[in-house]
């Protein structure tokens, strides 16, 4: 990667990280569908994962994670019954997202486009079933569960339209990525993790 | 060494214990990571606000065309209701400089006396579900710091939204109400009312609404009953209103609970109040200013001192305004 490309890369990463995260928080009722926010951070960091390999995955997912513990980070009812808000949370989530992302169907998907929404399918049902099985688990251990959602609730309230508004999410995110992206015709020439492009089979449209 | 840092899985771990440590000295009460955070506040934002006043503007330009209308008709009413609430405020006037008089004669405890308001803008709303606090545009640099208070926030109305949870240095992260790790030692509002813990929970979160325990047992809490911070435990000024009983379940009789609706509708709010406790410090600067205000405007209007009725600023009024109205 020469001096342009790297700068192309940086400079159009900082740029989507920066609206994409700052829109979701800002405008959190304009993307509001089904009593859910198309979670643009999400869908940003497995695309980018997905298309591109481990390393950017992660390492999106990771500047993404901070965004995401700051503008709106954790809090957690503490001993003493006070909230004590947590830091790290984001980063660690979003880290993972990332490298999940990147490894998760890599062969059988081979990067194409089309498949990218079935890999954000895929990995919002992981992160907000994860969610509430996490914290489910928290409330428990911590003695502070007097009553969670119902099953129900969460399959058809929260995971399903969520990942329904993150597919919506994923078209205007997807299409930026593949011309206006980090990478030259939205393909990254040399994926880290090994495998070429020279087949013809990967990242196809 | 070298080689270790060269395999992925070593690095990956190693990030991953990282983190985890970093969330756990996290979660200790006090601790000096949370101004980690302070370098991150400096670059996001003003990257933020940007997007903040692209989206104001925006906002405000649909509203414009959108109730272009609405404004001509209401103009014309607001034109006759002016010339009637001109000579209103003539005797206003007049009725507050003789309630500051009497105030004065007769010691009047106001509840919010000892407390001023910075107004706040909401920078960023939550994320997702577990990511749920929001953040707004005041922070150390406005002497707002919870490492040294605590701080209620109110709306215009002054009712409840939450509380100040973390400080940055133009930014702070507000715990709202409704959030499942907020709770509120709170009172009912009349004389000698119960006093009860208002919180937050996780269900009752999706409707907008709050759940109340510790209610006593010999108490029946009807729906309509109005609730209001107690005061106890220091972190809230008594009688700030929470919000009305919407309602009361007692079939366990040994632990009642209720539910609450909030008065305040966070999701429709643009702007919150931050209330703080005078110090002596603030004091005597506002006091300077207020001296050197009224001479200012001494010296070039020539006005006596005795008809000057100072304010330091619009905020300061509306909690002069609203502990009036609690007093």
């Amino acid at each position: 990667m020469n001096k342009k490309e790297r700068a192309r890369q940086i400079i159009i990463y900082a740029l989507y990280i920066t609206s994409f995260c700052c829109i979701q928080v800002t405008f959190s009722r304009v993307f509001h569908l089904f009593g859910r926010t198309c979670d643009f951070m999400l869908v940003f960091v497995v695309l980018a994962g997905y298309l591109f390999g481990t390393v950017d995955g992660m390492v999106v997912g990771a500047i993404v994670g901070v965004f995401r513990d700051y503008f709106s980070g954790p809090v957690i009812t503490g001993m003493n019954r006070q909230p004590i808000a947590l830091m790290g949370v984001g980063v660690l989530s979003f880290f993972y997202i990332g490298l999940v992302s990147s490894l998760l169907f890599r062969k059988k998907f081979r990067r194409k486009y089309n498949l990218s929404f079935l890999q954000v399918a895929i990995l919002s049902l992981i992160y907000y079933s994860l969610g509430h099985i996490v914290s489910w688990v928290y409330l428990t251990v911590s003695g502070s569960l007097v009553h969670y959602h119902s099953l129900r609730y969460i399959v058809f309230s929260s995971i399903l339209p969520q990942t329904f508004v993150n597919l919506l999410a994923a078209f205007p995110m997807l299409l930026l990525l593949r011309f206006a992206g980090p990478y030259k015709k939205g393909v990254r020439s040399s994926l880290v993790d090994g495998y070429s492009v020279e087949d013809r089979k990967w990242q196809s449209i | 060494m070298r080689r270790l840092f060269e395999n992925k899985a070593f690095v990956i771990a190693l990030i991953t214990v990282v983190l985890i440590a970093l969330i756990g000295f996290s979660a200790i009460p006090g601790s000096p990571l949370s101004g980690l955070t302070k370098p991150v506040s400096i670059i996001i934002d003003p990257i933020q606000s940007v997007f903040q006043k692209i989206g104001t503007k925006i906002s405000d330009f649909y509203s414009a065309i959108a109730e272009g209308m609405e404004i001509r008709k209401e103009n014309e009413q607001l034109r006759a209701e002016i010339a009637e609430l001109e000579y209103q405020v003539q005797q206003g006037d007049e009725a507050r400089i003789r309630w500051e008089e009497l105030k004065t004669a007769f010691s009047i405890q106001d509840t919010f006396e000892n407390y001023h308001i910075h107004g706040a803008s909401i920078l960023t709303r939550e994320s997702d579900e577990w990511f749920s606090v929001i953040r707004v545009n005041v922070g150390t640099d406005t002497g707002i710091d919870v490492g040294k208070a605590s701080y209620a926030v109110v709306d215009a109305r002054m009712n409840l939204v939450g509380r100040v949870m973390s400080t940055d240095v133009n930014s702070s992260k507000i715990l709202p109400i409704l959030h499942e790790g907020f709770m509120v030692s709170a009172k009912v509002n009349v004389v000698n009312g119960a006093i009860v813990l208002v919180t937050g929970d996780i269900i009752l979160k999706n409707e907008g609404l709050c759940l109340v325990t510790r209610i006593p047992s010999n108490i029946v809490l009807n729906p309509g009953d109005e609730l209001v911070t107690s005061g106890e435990g220091g972190l809230f000024p008594a009688g700030i209103p929470i919000g009305v009983i919407e309602s009361f379940d007692n079939s366990d009789p040994d632990n009642p609970t209720a539910t609450l609706r909030p008065y305040v509708e966070i999701s429709s709010i643009k702007d919150v109040f931050i209330m703080v406790q005078n110090t002596e410090e603030w004091l005597a600067e506002n006091e300077k200013q207020q001296q050197s205000e009224s001479s200012g405007e001494e010296s070039s209007e020539d006005i006596p001192n005795d008809s000057i009725v100072t304010e330091p600023n619009l905020t300061d009024n509306t909690a002069s305004e609203s502990g009036e109205e609690s007093a």
